[in-house]
């Protein structure tokens, strides 16, 4: 199992007129070869638990919360008083909201290297390594190498910020809000590459606001309300489950919802289907049909 | 680096909150006048009463503005050390007939003078401080800026540019914890790619803060661009011709207020210099 995390709790600023519960008994597993969707409000808590996961954020015990909490991340006990954040950071992979942000070195690939530098990795491995990691993020090493991050542009920043953390060859990525801010063709491209990268790095955690995105990448998904966990779901259960979707007011994804209109208006197609290529397949199905009758 | 208790505001609703932000500034600066002519422990007692009483009104907990003296504390500290070693108060005869003892070891000298010389002192800078972060804990910023404005506003007969520089002064203490919010992102992002803050000698750590500086300049300098661009599309001019949204007005708790802190002055100002001789002052205020 790559995280266990039971009964764990988060209070911004407690004692004080500030004090914030962010996390409330949070309860939760994510098993190797998941590509784990988190999705939730605005201030619901996520980023606060995916801190959690990189020992950013430490388990907190000063108020006495977390008495039996446990958290384990790839074999690391982070309730531990002093668990080893070298070998955490090895095995687990981050890549913040605006990781564009993070970019500061004269060169592309500098850059990407900062990150397996830190780790001790030698000097020709570190070579291979930068060159994988920016091929593997759809940029051309020949082009983008020796140019600065800050002349690129926002969505190949994005990438190149990506690198940056896939150089360290984790075991679990886990990335918060990867599309924010880019146009549907740059939010499609960073999903395909999480998917390609997600071949090397088998366990994918995922933050997410777009329900879209949830349904056609994620095979396990978890619902934030107020620093609790609503429940763990597939994606076609979580968008079975209407009145709970209602409830927590959030939205279907958008094939799913044209699904279900055609389903009401008489076109024969699953109204619970979540990828763009099913309901394609079922509206080809269709057409043929109607032609077959037709004939 | 989140708790940086001096410069933020305790959000609670208490008549020292309410007070007009000009008020509370000069009835500080009065304190700290106050503050200089006493120069005995039962007056610092007295001051401290009423410190303590306004503490009180304000409902900021009294272990938050104390937690105040905590940046201050070493300077406190060597202070008080170097009076009692160093003060030599009237020399070893006088000292030993007025307080029974003079110990000389070295250069260094405790006697009873020095003594009582140091405490004075440490009591001096610690009201020193929790009059002003009184303030800060019951005063944003803001209106401290618009009070500071409003009090300079005579100099803008000589051309200062005091709204523009209160403006400025607004905006710096406006972004202080953006800035601070930002740089901790950053840190976090490097911490994640492996970096490590608090290792090695001081120039390693200098060097490790380098993938934390460089985008942070260029977050601050990107911010400064686009306020510019938010403050020109908003049509704003400076001072001429503006008006405010919140018009600062004395009410009579303002004037309870300033009549206070005169009082206290008053007070203090007649245990320092005695002018009607009276007797028990000078018996009161021996030490
Ligand atoms: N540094 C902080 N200090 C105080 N409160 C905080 C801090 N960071 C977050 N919070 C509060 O904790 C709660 C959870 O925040 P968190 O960032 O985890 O939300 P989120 O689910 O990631 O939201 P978003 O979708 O906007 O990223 C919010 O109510 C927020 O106001
Ligand atoms: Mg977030």
């Amino acid at each position: 199992m790559s995280v266990e995390i039971k009964n764990l709790s988060y209070i911004y600023n407690p004692k004080s007129p500030f004090e914030k519960r962010a996390l409330d008994g949070v309860t939760l597993d994510v098993e190797d070869g998941d590509f784990f969707g988190i999705i939730g409000h605005t201030g619901s808590g996520k980023s606060t638990l995916i801190n959690h996961l990189n020992a950013l954020t430490r388990v907190q015990t000063k108020p006495r919360i977390n008495e039996n909490a446990v958290l384990n991340v790839c074999g690391i006990d982070l309730t531990a008083k002093k668990p080893d954040l070298k070998k955490l950071r090895e095995k687990v992979g981050m890549v913040f909201q605006y990781p564009e942000y993070q970019l500061f070195a004269d060169t592309v690939a500098e850059d990407v290297a900062y990150g397996a530098k830190n780790l001790g990795v030698d000097k020709d491995e570190i070579n291979v390594r930068v060159h994988e990691a920016i091929e593997r993020v759809g940029l051309d090493y020949d082009d983008v190498a020796m140019r600065s991050p800050f002349d690129l542009s926002g969505g190949q920043k994005r990438r190149v910020a990506i690198a940056g953390v896939i150089v360290m060859r984790p075991e679990l990525l886990i990335l918060d809000e990867p599309t924010a801010g880019l146009d549907p063709k740059g939010k499609k491209d960073i999903l395909e590459l999480i998917r390609a990268v997600k071949r090397t790095c088998p366990t994918v955690v995922m933050v997410s606001h777009n329900m879209d995105e949830v349904a056609e990448y994620c095979n396990k998904v978890a619902v934030f309300e107020e620093g609790k966990v609503m429940g763990v779901f597939t994606p076609d259960k979580l968008f079975a489950e209407r009145e709970l979707i209602k409830s927590l007011g959030l939205e279907l994804p958008t094939v799913t919802e044209l699904a279900a209109y055609l389903a009401e208006s008489g076109v024969n197609v699953d109204p619970s289907t979540l990828t763009e290529a099913g309901l394609e397949s079922q509206l080809i199905a269709y057409a043929k049909n109607i032609k077959n009758n037709a004939e | 680096m989140k708790d940086i208790s001096f410069g933020q505001v305790y959000p609670v609703e208490s008549p020292i909150h309410r007070l007009d932000a000009r008020a509370k500034l000069i009835i500080t600066i009065t304190y700290i006048v106050t503050i200089f002519f006493v120069d005995t422990f039962v007056v610092y007692g007295v001051v401290a009463v009423a410190l303590l009483g306004v503490i009180l009104l304000s409902r900021v907990p009294l272990r938050k503005v104390l937690s105040s003296v905590k940046v201050i504390f070493f300077l406190v500290v060597f202070t008080f050390v170097f009076t009692l070693l160093f003060n030599r108060g009237m020399g070893p005869e006088a000292e030993e007939a007025a307080y029974g003892y003079y110990i000389e070891f070295g250069p260094f000298v405790i006697c009873g003078s020095g003594l009582i010389n140091a405490g004075r002192l440490a009591c001096r800078l610690f009201l020193l401080v929790l009059g002003p972060s009184l303030l800060t804990f019951t005063t944003t910023p803001m209106d401290l800026t618009a009070a500071i404005e409003h009090l300079l506003s005579p100099l803008k007969l000589l051309r200062l540019p005091i709204h523009e520089l209160a403006m400025m002064m607004s905006l710096t203490l406006r972004l202080i914890p953006t800035i601070m919010e930002e740089t901790e992102k950053i840190m976090n992002a490097q911490k994640a790619r492996g970096a490590c803050f608090d290792h090695g000698n001081i120039f390693k750590r200098a060097a490790a803060l380098l993938p934390v500086l460089i985008p942070m300049f260029i977050c601050s300098l990107k911010r400064a661009y686009e306020l510019a661009d938010a403050i020109d599309s908003r049509c704003y001019h400076g001072a001429k011709g503006r008006t405010k949204m919140k018009v600062m007005k004395y009410r009579v708790p303002d004037i309870l207020a300033y009549l206070f802190s005169a009082a206290l002055l008053f007070a203090v100002l007649v245990f320092a210099y005695n002018w009607w001789g009276w007797s028990w002052v000078a018996e009161f205020a021996v030490i």
